[in-house]
């Protein structure tokens, strides 16, 4: 009779145990979701920054300038043709348009007048894909030392 | 009860009041500091130092590249002398004697600093200007962690400019003047009076705000006194 009521001790005591750490574990990640959503943000940012500078340092066919010399170029003689043509040409080598997926490339002047804007939507309908759009920024300078441009890369996906 | 029965009921109560501890300690007890976050902030500030370090040279690296592009064209408007010098080279004067990778560097520091940059050195050579700019440093003191990225900002770009052709025919004139004129020294001049006119052209494209915005060739016109290449006479 003693044996059996430490056993039934014993399997209680594993069932509370048990009971604890899965109530400890699911508290603990409610409490620090918010926390470790953060991490994970801030780290993509830290990839879409790679990907902005790697459009800048582009080259291109066009008087051996890369993208970034390119929009100052295109800002000096007031002419995006050029810009327009290499950017969507960079879209549409790294923008799969079967799926959710927006890259959006956009230029203001450091008073905060758009110079330049593209946008490349992928299908919005179809997929299930859902992910926020992650963006970032980059001054660039341009010939007259007072100014500089401000180049913002978006990258994601809008359906929500 | 026997030793071994009641291992397992005080295994789950001290586990019990070890978890409400550190329940309390983690969440309860101050909510704002960020326990579970210490390691992602650390780790996020660096990432944040590595990022706008890397803007900072893509920046640096633009800019310098803008101020060489300028300075070879304030440099060969000013026939690599003092503006003043009326693009004439006089070898015996402090001001226009053509020192020209001296010169060239006074220019670029100056148009460097427009663009909020330091030039600490540069050098010139076979066409290709080496240029180390101030070491940037980004630091940050956290809780538990202190970290000090210092950046080298160095860069390597072609001028517009043949200098070394420049300088071949600074050294020629140099030493050929010690004894001789000028005009039995070099050929393709025009002269007008005493004073001789020379024009180099380059064949790179650069692109300027002069006049129209667009790319052209920079040309290298200076002059020299034929009769007195050594002293001033202006």
């Amino acid at each position: 009779m003693k044996k059996a009521q430490e056993e039934l001790m014993f399997v209680f005591s594993l069932i509370f145990l048990v009971v604890v750490l899965t109530l400890f574990f699911i508290i603990m990640s409610i409490a620090s979701h918010d926390k470790i959503k953060n991490q994970i943000d801030s780290l993509e940012n830290g990839e879409i920054n790679i990907n902005l500078i790697n459009y800048l340092r582009t080259p291109t066919n066009f008087n051996n300038l890369s993208i970034s010399g390119l929009i100052t170029y295109s800002y000096h003689t007031n002419n995006y043709d050029n810009l327009k043509v290499i950017t969507q040409d960079f879209f549409d080598k790294f923008h799969d348009k079967e799926k959710c997926q927006t890259m959006l490339i956009n230029v203001l002047t450091k008073d905060g007048d758009r110079v330049f804007q593209l946008i490349s939507s992928g299908n919005t309908k179809t997929t299930k894909d859902k992910f926020a759009l992650k963006s970032n920024s980059i001054f660039i300078p341009t010939l007259d030392a007072d100014n500089k441009l401000k180049v913002t890369y978006v990258e994601g996906c809008t359906n929500e | 009860m026997n030793k071994k029965a009641i291992f397992m009921p005080t295994l789950a109560i001290a586990t019990l009041f070890l978890l409400i501890y550190a329940f309390y300690v983690f969440i309860v007890k101050d909510p704002t500091t960020e326990y579970y976050g210490l390691v992602g902030s650390n780790q996020i500030a660096i990432t944040n130092a590595y990022k706008d370090a890397e803007n900072d040279l893509f920046y640096a690296e633009q800019a310098v590249k803008y101020s060489i592009d300028k300075t070879s064209e304030e440099f060969s408007n000013n026939g690599g002398v003092n503006q003043e010098c009326n693009s004439q080279w006089v070898f015996d004067d402090q001001k226009c004697n053509p020192d020209l990778e001296n010169n060239f560097n006074a220019i670029l520091k100056k148009n460097l600093i427009n663009y909020g940059l330091d030039l600490e050195q540069s050098k010139i050579e076979n066409n290709i200007i080496q240029v180390k700019l101030k070491d940037k440093i980004y630091s940050n003191n956290l809780t538990n962690l202190e970290f000090k990225y210092k950046v080298k900002q160095e860069f390597k770009e072609e001028i517009a400019l043949d200098f070394s052709n420049l300088l071949n025919i600074k050294n020629n004139l140099y030493s050929c003047t010690i004894k001789n004129k000028p005009d039995t020294c070099l050929n393709n001049f025009i002269t007008k009076g005493s004073i001789i006119y020379f024009t180099i052209e380059n064949h790179k494209n650069i692109f300027t705000l002069s006049q129209n915005p667009g790319f052209k060739k920079l040309e290298f016109k200076f002059n020299i006194d034929n009769e007195n290449p050594r002293k001033r006479s202006f």
